[in-house]
């Protein structure tokens, strides 16, 4: 009669809706599995999906990033999840937020300021963005999503003094954005 | 007349209650289901069209077969049953399966072909059921938990696009996730 209905005659959505009920570990190594999956796994979308999903499924978020800074910056990363806590080790190095970012200036001074969930705000200092021959010291402050690979720069701010920073977010899980 | 997997909702005794309206469904493939609307209002889509007036004689769903079509009114009709019985807030998908007296029932009914499982899939998207939508989603997540790639194509018959050395790059750049 008809042809048999497959996983591949599902439209992106419905792909959507059930590759993010999978834990996090499957979900990553489904990216391996064909390139439309990798492209889908890989978009803000499925994340706020996965996130919101499991905020109805369990009672703690999945992720949190915790910072404490000592002699020099460290990260550390918690979460409800044991096998997830291990993951995201490797996931946000220093340098690799960096390359993100764009900022491969040596001279920069680049540091994580503050986190909140799965996010974190870095600092640029030193960034010289005059163009009238004078130096301009700045600071360009980042709110980077290291699992989503987005990231956001904030206007620059000059660099006298040391103004507070703090990190304030709420999930608006039904927009799209 | 009626095929041996299919069940009728009509009875003379439900005939006889006024307060019961019925509506009528049709598959793709031509065949009729009398339900009662409020188990048919289980699907968002026929509760639109219920609601918008459209819902002269039969509402037409060209996008679902016969044999389709039973098994999600059989799931209507149950969780619709079931919220009857008991307070609101047990009806909930979410809800903790030790408490749920649905879970049992549920994993039965989503014990099927892999082709049937999809069809409902597609079924409960296109009729905007959520409960069946999450139930079958999840139950086909399950079915791909603890898989490798190379088991979950076999599975579910995917063709693999990439080419070894494709495969190979981002199996190493979510190395993490193999571990």
């Amino acid at each position: 009669m008809q042809m048999a209905t497959t996983m591949d005659d599902l439209p992106d959505g419905l792909q959507v809706e059930i590759l993010h009920r999978l834990p996090l570990k499957s979900a990553f190594q489904c990216k391996s599995v064909k390139k439309r999956w990798y492209y889908l796994i890989s978009t803000s979308h499925f994340v706020s999906c996965f996130v919101s999903h499991r905020e109805k499924v369990e009672v703690n978020r999945p992720f949190t990033f915790i910072y404490r800074k000592l002699c020099k910056t460290r990260l550390f990363f918690v979460s409800s999840n044991e096998i997830e806590f291990k993951c995201f080790k490797s996931l946000a190095s220093k340098n690799m937020i960096q390359e993100l970012v764009g900022q491969h200036n040596e001279s920069i001074d680049f540091s994580v300021q503050a986190s909140c969930n799965e996010m974190l705000l870095c600092c640029a200092n030193n960034v010289d963005v005059g163009d009238d021959g004078v130096s301009h010291p700045m600071s360009i402050y980042y709110v980077i999503n290291p699992i989503t690979m987005q990231w956001l720069a904030l206007p620059p701010v000059p660099q006298w003094g040391r103004p507070l920073v703090g990190f304030i977010c709420f999930y608006d899980n039904d927009s799209n954005s | 007349m009626a095929s041996s997997s299919t069940s009728v909702v009509v009875s003379n005794k439900e005939k006889e209650n006024k307060n019961t309206k019925k509506v009528t469904l049709k598959s793709s493939d031509g065949e009729s289901f009398e339900v009662d609307e409020s188990v048919a209002m289980e699907s968002q889509t026929i509760k639109h069209i219920i609601e918008d007036g459209c819902a002269n004689n039969e509402i037409p769903l060209p996008n679902v077969t016969s044999g389709i079509l039973s098994r999600v009114i059989e799931y209507c009709k149950k969780h619709k049953e079931a919220a009857g019985e008991s307070e609101p807030s047990v009806t909930s998908y979410t809800s903790n399966s030790t408490t749920n007296p649905l879970t049992e029932w549920d994993t039965e009914f989503v014990k099927v072909d892999q082709n049937t499982l999809f069809d409902l899939i597609l079924a409960a998207n296109y009729l905007d059921i959520k409960g069946l939508l999450d139930l079958t989603c999840k139950t086909v997540a399950d079915m791909m938990k603890g898989k490798t790639p190379q088991e979950i194509r076999e599975t579910f018959h995917i063709k693999n696009d990439y080419t070894p050395e494709e495969e190979a790059e981002v199996r190493k750049e979510n190395q993490w996730a193999f571990e």
